[in-house]
């Protein structure tokens, strides 16, 4: 469950972009990116729904911050769009590790879902990667926005490996060759143990959540 | 015989003009107008159904509502191709929107006030630009028919969404019809106002139309929209806000009612209710964007790729 | 000049299909460009295999030049198979 949960609020958050990107061709390949995550968060919820009798809605529009499992990494806000491509960087180095094993997973529904989010996530890696090198490498400015937000994103990594220690060294190695590869300082600042929610979540499903909520009856 | 006589029995005998061939100056230029204006509706048509992709009521409607808005960025993209082909690049094009210069569909400076707006744009606003971009596919300027060839094949589940939307909402419970028929009355005029001012007060129709860009008036297409919807509102017991709407026998068209051209003048002139925020949003992502765009430049020169 | 290079991008939609051109993007440099092309071009149906090429590097004929350019190869009937007799009855050509 904390893997669609965090599927779907990091979606959330790049889908925010929409329509604000630094260029249009940016514009597409975000929604891409949060059209991907947020239809892995699908297919994770309708494979639980399906064991608890629940609906993939339900799951996404019917609970409270309390329930939610995400980390305070997918949690915080979209930034700027160093932020965004810095936390979908360490995201998908990761999670290209994470579904990679998920894909020998013994429940072969499981494995298919790993199998196809996989390909995605691969994109993403690709894509994000490009990007670090770009501004890491690129202006002063940029080389300075860039490294702020590997630093701010940092300790919330924890978070991220908690709960998957095993894939921990690989991890650390593959974003610190790259960094370096765009000139950018791996960060040292000791990793955040705690899973607690930040403050942003409640707003953002304050957000997400109000149409089902005020009319609780309805269908749409 | 003259360029100008060749160019104009080129089009009569229906032949594609590509950008390499010779055009009169003119032609080039209410291309670049008209061409650009269209991908900027298609951009600036991305901010009011934007605003509704955090609040989408189901994943699904999210997923389908967030891939729409990604379509209207690469229909703006797929024309602003199409207008560079004319030698006008996509800096002074952009250029041109951001300072107000350039003008985009009046539709999208009204505000999207409930979700319902969302299935009502995609009903009216996408149908309507469905039948305009039908006639354009068949356009004189080769680049621009093929961009609305491409447009007009995804373009179709832009409409379907949106009529699927209101249809379950006018099914729904007695707020959500509320809501639906609320969007019907304040979308349907700003949608007939869509195809452009009445045909005898289109400045540049008839040239257009005679340079087969256009190939047909204003009104005749604002009269297919019209003959489509009514059916489809009546099915799902939705009512069009026009006392006069009426089936004519004789002609097969529904008669409507005289459209309120003060309003559209006066959105066109930049008073509509969202006319600044638009261009603010705009200009917003262009200025935040732009130590990216220099960044990935200097990389390119730095790493000899460009 | 506008700031980021102008790529023409030509879309394989499916293995042995000749590459066919889709339209153009803006982008920086080489990767930036089949990144915005694989975006614009290729979000439905089946696709192969993209190529992007930067628009000043390719080269075309011109319109005055059709005439001359292609004419000729129009009346040279001989290249086709459908000029040669053959006695009737013989099969296999």
């Amino acid at each position: 469950m904390r893997t669609a949960d965090n599927r779907l609020i990091l979606g959330h958050r790049i889908s925010e972009w929409c329509g604000h990107a630094p260029m249009l061709e940016e514009d597409i390949a975000l929604a891409n990116i949060a059209l991907d995550l947020i239809g892995q968060a699908s297919s994770f919820y309708t494979y639980y729904g399906k064991l608890e009798g629940k609906t993939e809605d339900y799951y996404a529009y019917r609970r409270d911050a309390g329930e939610f499992q995400c980390i305070p990494f997918v949690e915080l806000p979209r930034g700027d769009f160093a932020q965004t491509i810095a936390r979908l960087f360490l995201w998908a180095s990761f999670d290209v590790l994470y579904l990679e094993n998920l894909t020998s997973d013994s429940d072969q529904e499981i494995a298919g879902i790993a199998a196809r989010s996989l390909k995605e996530s691969k994109y993403h890696l690709r894509h994000s990667a490009e990007w670090v090198l770009r501004l890491g490498d690129g202006t002063k400015e940029s080389h300075e926005k860039i490294q702020n937000s590997f630093n701010y994103y940092w300790p919330y990594l924890g978070g991220l490996i908690s709960s998957n220690q095993s894939l921990k060294g690989l991890f650390f190695e593959n974003v610190s060759k790259h960094l370096s590869k765009a000139t950018l300082k791996t960060p040292t600042a000791e990793l955040i143990t705690s899973n607690n929610h930040s403050e942003f979540l409640e707003p953002l499903l304050a957000e997400m959540q109000f149409l089902p909520r005020k009319y609780p009856d309805a269908v749409w | 015989m003259d360029q100008n006589a060749e160019f104009e029995a080129r089009i009569a005998r229906g032949e594609t003009i590509e950008p390499k061939d010779w055009m009169p100056e003119d032609y080039k230029k209410q291309l670049i107008r008209m061409m650009s204006q269209h991908a900027h509706s298609e951009i600036v048509g991305m901010l009011p159904e934007g605003e509704w992709i955090t609040r989408a009521p189901s994943l699904r409607r999210k997923k389908i509502l967030l891939a729409k808005v990604q379509d209207e960025a690469g229909h703006g993209l797929y024309i602003y191709s199409g207008v560079e082909t004319l030698g006008a690049d996509r800096d002074s094009v952009t250029h041109d929107l951001l300072t107000g210069k350039a003008k985009y569909s009046s539709i999208f400076n009204y505000p999207t006030l409930t979700w319902a707006d969302i299935g009502v744009i995609g009903w009216f606003v996408d149908g309507a630009a469905i039948v305009n971009q039908t006639m354009l596919a068949k356009c004189s300027y080769g680049p621009y028919a093929r961009a609305m060839v491409r447009i007009c094949k995804e373009e179709n589940f832009h409409k379907k969404q949106g009529y699927e939307l209101v249809a379950g909402l006018a099914n729904g419970t007695k707020e959500q019809k509320e809501m639906a028929q609320d969007a019907v009355n304040r979308w349907w005029w700003p949608s007939l106002m869509m195809f452009g001012p009445s045909d005898k007060d289109s400045p540049n129709s008839p040239q257009l139309m005679k340079w087969k860009v256009k190939k047909e008036s204003n009104d005749t297409l604002r009269q297919r929209f019209v003959n489509l919807t009514i059916p489809q509102a009546n099915a799902i017991n939705l009512t069009i806000p026009d006392p006069d709407l009426k089936f004519n026998q004789e002609t097969g068209n529904w008669d409507f009612g005289e459209i309120d051209w003060t309003e559209f003048y006066e959105v066109l002139k930049g008073n509509g209710p969202c006319n600044k925020e638009r261009l603010e949003a705009r200009n917003k992502a262009f200025k935040n964007g732009e130590w990216v765009r220099e960044a990935a430049r200097v990389y390119a020169e730095k790493h000899n790729v460009q | 000049m506008s700031s980021e290079n102008l790529w023409e991008v030509f879309v394989q939609s499916e293995d042995g299909a000749p590459h066919e051109h889709a339209g153009s993007v803006r982008a920086a440099d080489r990767e930036l460009a089949l990144q915005n092309a694989r975006d614009v071009y290729t979000r439905r149906g089946k696709v192969f295999s993209v190529w992007v090429v930067r628009a000043d590097e390719i080269v075309a004929t011109s319109p005055d030049e059709r005439d001359c350019f292609f004419d000729p190869s129009n009346d040279k009937i001989y290249r086709h198979p459908q000029f040669y007799k053959v006695p009737r009855g013989v099969k296999g050509l």
